[in-house]
């Protein structure tokens, strides 16, 4: 009997693979801000949107997103089978061949972008392509692997679906839509990083600059401060426009002070070091899941008001 | 000194074999794809009947969707404020119809 080494099994891909492939849980972030734009825009502006092609709309944001995420394995797959949390991604696992993902994420592009297209505007396709170009180009191909701000400038991939949403009812792009540009784009950083403060060990394994690993978990402490600090106000900004009501400035004001609070415990804390505690970890951690809850519930108050009337405007401002 | 043997004279090239697990796998995949294109195909034909309902056809106007529902009338004719400009030299009164001459399907 001889020790041979037991190879893997051959997996077959199933459509859940596929599914893996698209990135399904940012699909849904995306496609629920993008909802909000194009609500939040129908209401603002007084313009009606066919539900129908609002629906197809928002379906090609999500077609979109999943074409990024399908262009970011595609490239990523050397440094994704290094680090064990990407290690298990359809391609690293042997399921998707890489041709394969290339392929997806190209079709459902160009798919992506017709039908946004033809379900609104030529503006709202040029944002949606531009997007995708921006996360599967610009960050993953660029930026990622080159500076330790590859998520502060790649955040603005993400940022775009309110953007896209507005322009797709409206034609047009006006200050408010480029506000809630600006919300996910300072959210970015402090949700992101927490993450990779628990995970630099993995990043450094696979050489990818992220912060922590090229400047240490202190530096990147400050700087989630320094954007959750930045984001609080601006979240707010909506209610100066007019565009947030008093739902929206509550649910804002309560959720900016508790992210607020987790930003300055983390900075406080010694989340990322080698020394730190399990309690520091989970702090970090919680912030990070705190992060994802708030702009969801962020997003939902405004979509709340304009989408069932409760919309009551702020005074004073 | 050439070799004389013709190409491919005697080659066989085997015909792929498949597992069963790995016919069942192409069996899923082939009919998503199927599925995904009637999708594709459905979505386009939709908002081309959306566009087609909401687009303004009368002559002078373009292959134009709006959201709002368009700017055409219930009569598919566009409102007098969107009509072409009037030819040089010509006044709103010449382009009148004469009294007592409505057009088609003007409102009593």
């Amino acid at each position: 009997m001889t020790d041979a080494p037991a190879t893997p099994a051959k997996r077959y891909a199933t459509a859940s693979d596929y599914v893996n492939l698209m990135k399904p849980r940012i699909m849904m972030l995306v496609v629920f801000t993008a909802a909000a734009g194009l609500i939040a825009a129908s209401s603002a502006t007084q313009t009606p949107i066919n539900p129908l092609m609002a629906v197809i709309a928002l379906l090609a944001v999500a077609l979109g997103s999943g074409a990024a995420g399908a262009i970011n394995m595609w490239f990523d797959s050397d440094i994704d089978a290094i680090m064990t949390r990407t290690a298990t991604r359809p391609i690293p696992s042997g399921a998707v061949p890489r041709e394969e993902a290339i392929a997806m994420g190209l079709i459902m592009s160009g798919v992506s972008v017709m039908l946004m297209w033809l379900a609104s505007n030529w503006l709202a396709a040029a944002l949606l392509a531009f997007s995708i170009f921006y996360y599967g180009v610009i960050y993953t191909m660029w930026l990622k692997r080159s500076t330790p701000q590859n998520i502060v400038i790649g955040g603005g991939a993400g940022a775009f679906p309110p953007v896209i949403g507005w322009a797709a009812v409206t034609g047009n792009t006006p200050v408010d839509a480029w506000i809630l540009f600006a919300i996910i784009f300072f959210w970015t950083p402090p949700h992101f990083w927490a993450l990779s403060l628990l995970a630099h060990g993995e990043y450094e394994k696979a050489g990818v600059p992220m912060l922590p690993v090229t400047h240490g978990a202190k530096a990147t402490r400050l700087q989630m401060l320094i954007y959750t600090i930045l984001l609080v106000p601006l979240a707010l900004a909506p209610v100066a426009t007019g565009l947030g009501g008093w739902i929206y400035a509550v649910t804002a004001g309560v959720l900016g002070a508790v992210f607020l609070t987790y930003a300055v415990r983390v900075f406080l804390s010694k989340a990322g070091d080698d020394d730190c505690t399990g309690a520091e970890k989970k702090l970090a951690r919680s912030m990070f899941l705190f992060s994802i809850l708030y702009l969801f519930v962020v997003f939902a108050a405004l979509i709340l008001e304009h989408a069932t009337g409760l919309y009551f405007a702020v005074k004073g401002f | 000194m050439t070799d004389s043997k013709e190409p491919y004279e005697g080659e066989f090239i085997p015909a792929a074999h498949l597992t069963p697990e790995a016919v069942a796998a192409r069996k899923k995949r082939n009919l998503w794809l199927g599925l995904a294109l009637l999708g594709f195909v459905v979505l386009v034909a939709i908002t081309t009947m959306i566009r087609l309902a909401n687009a303004n056809l009368s002559e002078g106007a373009g292959f134009y969707y709006s959201n709002s529902g368009g700017s055409a009338r219930e009569d598919g004719r566009m409102p007098i404020d969107d009509q072409p400009a009037l030819p040089p030299g010509m006044t709103q009164d010449q382009a009148a119809p004469p009294p007592g001459l409505e057009p088609e399907g003007a409102p009593e």
